[in-house]
């Protein structure tokens, strides 16, 4: 990973942070606003002393003027759950470059930038199920385990998102923040799946990543197509018409996802792997609302 | 319908083979894609529309059938019998003289007329032919009963009316002949019915149709620019008409060697015919042109060209040891300066003559001029004579020879003449029982006329024909001079050249010399309306004079078509089944489909 990110690109991704929806509750104190209040020094609000609390955060001023014990809130700064669902079926090693080499970069960034806001990092691969899983990991220093944990994961198996994603369900504690990256080709389906991260309080950000090839298939004539996952055979014979048809269908199914995405609230952006990464990292992520500057 | 070619229905072998190939699967190319799901899609949603797309794929077959149907079809050459109401042979008579260069319809008469031939030979039948005929001056038959419709519109296409008048009777005298041979004849007259007067009316026993091509009559024209001396003043005369039923105004200005010398406005009456004179030229003057300046439909007759005379004699020998009838008869010739001399003094004199007058005596080499030969010796070298005949009374004529034009034989005796055997070249004028009396012709290069008699010795001299004779052999045989150079018609013009001449230059009215070296061509084409300069050049001197041709006639001016009803007969077209062939339209329905077939398979569907 070390020579996808060079030092400039590092120190750009520095001036970047994750932009979470909601506030989330997070398991250790960090650099995020909490629902929870804390001992930050921004205030929050005032409440009536009860005993047990602690006499530093008792308002004298207040006492000095009313006479009554109140205490003064801040709003405690928590860390944030941020889990990486890579989609390593085999569909995502295809394209020039491939899918799946964007789709770990992309994941690689993110993880950094969670890693050095102190933030937690887990990551998730998914193919016919969760097929492997690194639980959350905080700080710096595990910026190395996660990258090469990204690094070494391979393509196999189908595609099968929703199975995948509720497979997560064992590990959830607690909202946070899951970013799925995938081509999305996934015959049984991606809604239940995406509900269900809703359902364990994630904030979901969905980048769909196509190469190329699919979004303008060079293909032409009398064809038997092979898909590379399940072997399946379509014969087809490929004139601008039937191209057409494609192009129309594969919008649809774009548009399809963007609007359950947009339902949900959940983050939506389709990307390229033909996209330079510097591009998507620093302009598309950040103009979509998904990355915001510190 | 019928079948020219039956067996090639066996060719409809390739419509089942053509099914045959689309109920075969093609071999397809295997792909390797990252997923299929899309696709499956795409499939679902092709095969969910299926009326429709069956009906797109379906098109392509449909297409290739019928275009295959259609060729064995053509293959076959299928035939319907049709009944033709126009002739097999049609003969179109094109009319060609200047006057089809009107431009009252579109581009011009002549163009109107070459579109609708070229039409007829476009609706020739598959047994039919066409005989084009070009009527002019002389007609010319320019293709004989073709069915090459390509040759006859190339002939078409390099048709152009000429400056001339056109001649209906040996038209419809060429068809009258083809009548003979073949009675499938149908006649197409294309014409503006301006026609040369008839001497007698054909009556064709075949169906002719006149086509009329002309619409307007709005033309002024020159018909006549003459010019006359009288004395030292040169009269110039333009007679100008109007041939349109509406009154026409137009400046019309005289020019003499390209100087205007004067412009006069002329408001002419419908049908006005108006002389207009010019009293005064300028000194030296050899060519006068007058021009209207009007633009009209029909412009060659709106210039006009005329010769100034000039004064100008030819000179002749006499060679007589005495001849007072002869010298007499030459000497009334204005135009003729006429010398005397004796065969003995003419062996010493070394001047040039246009004519030389041999009598009774003959060199023995003749000079290079114009010659006549009376009463030969025996013993010539150039003529052979076989004894002689006595007590001629009854002397004949021959018919229709303008030399002995306004000649009166009658009464003609001799008291003998020599039989002369008459080289090749000479014409009997006058004979005797079959013996020639009189003859001319071209002997050497020269205009030679012969008698065979002693004038002496006969009552000739006395009759009145006799002078008019020697006028007329002497206008024949002289050569053109200037002043009786002037307008000429027709797209020839002969003259006989002065004997020392050794070489001729026309200038051509568009301003191009072309230059003639003995020997000289007996005539010189003046296609072109204008003046035309000869001149002639001899080892001392050269001699000019010009002729001019103009367009302006009362023929040819006169654009009212002519109506030539008189010549339509009460024949009706026969009826005849012809087997008309359609498979080019098939081939051509065929090869349309082909590309259509291509363009749907481009476009997918």
């Amino acid at each position: 990973m070390d020579n996808v990110f060079d030092q400039q690109f590092l120190a750009s991704l520095e001036r970047l942070s994750l932009q979470a929806r909601k506030i989330i509750a997070g398991k250790h104190s960090g650099e995020r606003r909490s629902p929870n209040k804390g001992s930050s020094v921004e205030f929050a609000d005032f409440r009536n002393y009860s005993s047990g609390d602690d006499f530093r955060h008792i308002d004298w001023n207040a006492y000095a003027r009313t006479e009554r014990l109140f205490l003064k809130l801040f709003m405690e700064e928590q860390d944030l759950l941020l889990t990486v669902f890579l989609d390593l079926s085999q569909s995502m090693d295809w394209g020039e470059p491939t899918k799946v080499r964007m789709a770990k970069q992309i994941a690689a960034a993110f993880a950094y930038l969670g890693l050095t806001s102190f933030d937690r990092v887990a990551i998730g691969c998914c193919s016919d199920n969760l097929q492997a899983y690194l639980p959350p990991l905080r700080g710096r220093a595990a910026l190395k385990k996660v990258w090469d944990f990204i690094a070494e994961l391979p393509c196999k198996g189908n595609t099968d998102l929703n199975k995948s994603l509720q497979d997560f369900g064992r590990y959830a504690r607690g909202g946070g923040m899951s970013l799925v990256i995938s081509d999305f080709m996934s015959p049984s389906g991606y809604e239940e799946g995406l509900k269900y991260l809703q359902y364990l309080k994630q904030d979901v950000v969905v980048l769909q990543l196509l190469a190329p090839d699919e979004i303008t298939p060079p293909l032409n004539g009398d064809l038997r197509l092979v898909d590379c996952e399940s072997g399946d055979i379509r014969e087809v014979t490929v004139t601008q018409l039937v191209l057409k048809a494609y192009q129309r269908k594969l919008q649809e199914y774009c548009e399809g996802i963007r609007n359950f995405c947009y339902q949900r609230n959940f983050d939506y952006l389709q990307l390229s792997s033909s996209d330079p990464l510097e591009d998507i990292i620093l302009r598309s992520l950040p103009s979509a609302g998904i990355l915001g500057r510190r | 319908m019928h079948l020219f070619n039956p067996l090639a229905l066996g060719f409809a072998v390739i419509i089942p083979l053509i099914i045959l190939l689309y109920l075969l699967k093609p071999r397809r190319q295997e792909m390797m894609v990252p997923s299929t799901y899309l696709w499956e899609q795409v499939q679902k949603d092709i095969e969910a529309s299926k009326p429709w797309q069956r009906l797109k794929k379906n098109l392509l077959l449909l297409l290739q059938l019928l275009a295959a149907a259609l060729l064995v079809m053509a293959l076959t050459r299928p035939y319907l019998p049709v009944a033709q109401d126009s002739a097999r042979h049609l003969v179109v008579v094109l009319d060609c003289s200047a006057s089809m260069a009107a431009s009252d319809i579109s581009q011009s008469r002549f163009d109107e007329a070459r579109r609708v031939a070229g039409k007829m030979a476009d609706q020739l039948g598959p047994g039919d032919c066409m005989t084009l005929i070009a009527m002019e001056e002389k007609p010319g038959i320019l293709v004989s009963a073709s069915r090459d419709r390509k040759e006859i519109k190339r002939l078409l296409g390099e048709l152009r009316p000429n400056s001339g008048s056109a001649d209906l009777e040996p038209v419809l005298a060429i068809v009258s002949a083809m009548l003979k041979n073949d009675n499938n004849i149908s006649l197409l007259i294309l014409t503006d019915g301006g026609v040369k007067p008839l001497d007698n009316q054909i009556k064709l026993s075949c169906p002719v149709k006149v086509e009329l091509i002309g619409r307007s009559s709005d033309n002024l024209a020159i018909t006549t620019l003459a010019t006359r001396r009288q004395g030292p003043q040169v009269i110039t005369l333009a007679r100008v008409q109007n041939f349109s039923n509406r009154e026409i105004q137009s400046d019309i200005e005289l020019r003499a060697q390209e100087m205007l010398i004067d412009v006069r406005t002329l408001v002419m009456k419908p049908g006005e015919i108006r002389d207009i004179i010019w009293d005064e030229l300028p000194p030296g003057v050899e060519l006068v042109e007058a021009r209207l300046l009007l633009q009209d439909i029909y412009s060659p007759d709106n210039q006009a060209w005329a010769v100034v005379q000039v004064a100008g004699k030819n000179r002749a020998l006499l060679v007589t040891p005495g001849n007072i009838f002869m010298e007499k008869a030459l000497n009334l010739n204005d135009a003729l300066d006429l010398y005397r001399t004796s065969p003995e003094n003419y062996l010493h004199q070394n001047e040039y003559y246009d004519l030389y007058i041999f009598d009774g005596w003959l060199p023995q080499q003749l000079p290079q001029a114009s010659i006549i030969v009376l009463n030969p010796p025996a013993s010539n070298p150039f003529f052979t004579i076989n004894g002689n005949k006595k007590n001629i009374a009854s002397i004949t004529a021959s018919a229709d020879e303008p030399l002995l034009r306004y000649v009166d034989v009658n009464g003609w005796q001799m008291a003998s003449a020599s039989n002369v055997n008459l080289p090749a070249g000479f014409k009997s004028l006058l004979q005797y029982e079959q013996k020639p009396l009189l003859a001319a012709g071209d002997y050497q290069g020269q205009r030679v006329a012969l008698f065979s008699f002693d004038l002496h010795n006969s009552n000739i001299p006395l009759q009145t024909g006799f002078p008019i004779l020697i006028n007329n052999l002497a206008a024949w045989m002289l050569p053109e001079r200037q002043d009786n150079a002037g307008a000429i018609s027709g797209d020839e013009y002969r003259f006989a050249p002065l004997a020392n001449s050794t070489e001729i230059i026309v200038l051509n009215p568009d301003g191009k010399e072309e230059s003639f070296k003995t020997p000289f061509p007996p005539a010189f084409s003046t296609i072109k309306p204008g003046p035309y300069r000869f001149t002639q050049v001899s080892d001392d001197r050269e001699h000019s004079f010009y002729v001019v041709k103009n367009s302006g006639n009362l023929l040819e001016s006169n654009l009212k078509p002519q109506n030539l009803s008189w010549i339509l007969t009460k024949q009706k077209p026969v009826k005849s089944i012809s087997n008309r062939e359609f498979w080019p339209f098939l081939a051509v329905i065929c090869l349309f489909l082909l590309l259509l077939e291509w363009e749907v398979y481009r476009r997918g569907y």
